[in-house]
């Protein structure tokens, strides 16, 4: 006997659905489509058009699976979704020039000329663009059905407030879907640090890829650097937990800047940081205070620069915050 | 631009769409209400029909389910006749439910009466 319309629908349907309700299911979606065929039929349909017309009107069985299921209808939700919006910005913005920019001088200082060094990085970081985009996303996804699974615990994102608003001149306060943010970034940047030395766009004759960092660097500075960055990031959450401004997370994130920021502006001086192989040891590239050591050391700094105002701004406006709101209230009161 | 997940064809649509959206929550308590006399999925669909509250069978019968993992249903398989049904009832909770919900269909039902009355053009 071969299968029926109904048969196959109700298979269709509880294939989806967890095998401790789904007999039960099974059971009472049988009897409802075959309530629904015999009234078309007492109407006078044929039973094979009745069946056809009630399993119609009964929908597409995925669908009707998860609702049976409750099950979530969307990959990132409306609750997860700003914060991964924001995440996929941050992450965009800051991975990809940077990567873009890394692999112009890697391939200018590699020998190629302006044309090639300019756009086949190109491809890469559009390549770069959607690791990140895939990445992110899972990321987001995951946690989303995690939320969704224990709504007691989603007190990673706390109710929002006027609080959040950003000032004219500050930066927003700290959230936790920043920290995902950055989180992500680290994690990215490990990896990268991993990938780099087996994948990279300048390969020697033949064919074994050259590695962007200096390969001497993976005996002290490379460890070094990653511990330092995963204890900024831990410093981070500890400020996130704690309700106002404190002396002792935005020193000791001072210091692990610092610590970061002036080995590495050595290093580069040093010119130690990229493989001397790229340029097969010749021009800028391995010589110590070449432009490259000062571009890189430019840069360095800026970044450290901001990265520091962030921290001791936030103290400003958190202190400032009682001062505001009194003088608000005296501006009323006149 | 503003961001629509339909565009509508015309007007009808568009108060399709309004008055499913005004009627969603209403299923709730029109199944609460019905199943004080026990009833099953097939039967609930084709009594709220007839009431004046039709609803989408697959909208339904996961619905008896959920209201019944939250305790204002309580159900029984009834085995004595050729085709076992699953009958619901609503539960001395549901009905409680049922009653504080109705109340408030009822306040929403007078304000907007009032709210009517107040406009300008009567």
């Amino acid at each position: 006997m071969t299968a029926s319309l109904t048969d196959r629908y109700v298979a269709a349907t509880v294939r989806h659905i967890p095998d401790k309700q789904r007999r039960e299911i099974e059971r009472e979606l049988r009897a409802a489509i075959a309530d629904d065929i015999d009234a078309r039929a007492a109407h006078g349909q044929a039973p094979p058009d009745a069946e056809y017309a009630a399993l119609r009107d009964l929908g597409d069985p995925a669908l009707l699976a998860a609702r049976y299921t409750r099950r979530a209808m969307a990959l990132i939700g409306p609750d997860t979704y700003p914060a991964y919006v924001h995440t996929l910005r941050v992450s965009c913005w800051s991975v990809l020039p940077i990567v873009y920019v890394v692999l112009v001088l890697v391939l200018r200082a590699h020998g190629e000329d302006a044309w090639t060094s300019i756009f086949r990085p190109v491809g890469t970081t559009l390549t770069v663009a959607m690791y990140l985009a895939v990445a992110v996303t899972g990321l987001f996804a995951i946690a989303d059905r995690r939320r969704a699974d224990h709504p007691d615990t989603a007190g990673l994102a706390e109710p929002w407030t006027p609080d959040r608003l950003a000032m004219a001149d500050d930066p927003p306060p700290a959230r936790w879907s920043d920290l995902i943010a950055e989180i992500v970034l680290v994690a990215l940047l490990i990896a990268a640090l991993f990938v780099q030395r087996v994948l990279s766009p300048v390969t020697t004759a033949d064919g074994t890829a050259v590695p962007i960092i200096n390969p001497a660097l993976w005996a002290f500075w490379v460890p070094y650097f990653i511990a330092v960055i995963v204890l900024a990031l831990a410093v981070k959450v500890v400020a996130l937990r704690q309700p106002a401004w404190s002396l002792a997370t935005s020193v000791a994130g001072t210091a692990l800047t610092l610590a970061l920021a002036v080995p590495l502006a050595w290093l580069f001086w040093q010119a130690q940081v990229l493989n001397h192989a790229l340029s097969h040891g010749t021009g800028a590239l391995p010589a110590a205070g070449s432009w490259i050591a000062w571009l890189a050391i430019l840069v360095l700094a800026l970044i450290t620069i901001a990265s520091l105002l962030g921290t001791w701004r936030s103290r400003n406006r958190n202190r400032g915050g009682d001062i505001d709101a009194g003088s608000t209230y005296a501006k009323a009161e006149r | 631009m503003p961001h629509s997940i339909v565009s509508y064809v015309n007007e009808s649509e568009l108060l399709d769409a309004h008055r499913q959206e005004l009627r969603r929550g209403s299923v709730v308590l029109a199944s609460l209400l019905a199943l004080r006399t026990p009833g099953y999925g097939y039967g609930l669909l084709e009594a709220l029909d007839r009431a004046g509250v039709p609803v989408a069978a697959n909208t339904l019968y996961p619905l008896l389910r959920r209201l019944e993992s939250q305790g204002l249903l309580t159900s029984e398989w009834d085995t004595s006749e050729t085709r076992p049904r699953k009958f619901y009832r609503t539960s001395q909770d549901g009905i409680r439910l049922a009653r504080a919900l109705l109340r408030e269909w009822q306040a929403i039902d007078k304000a907007l009466t009032r709210l009517d009355m107040e406009g300008p053009q009567r």
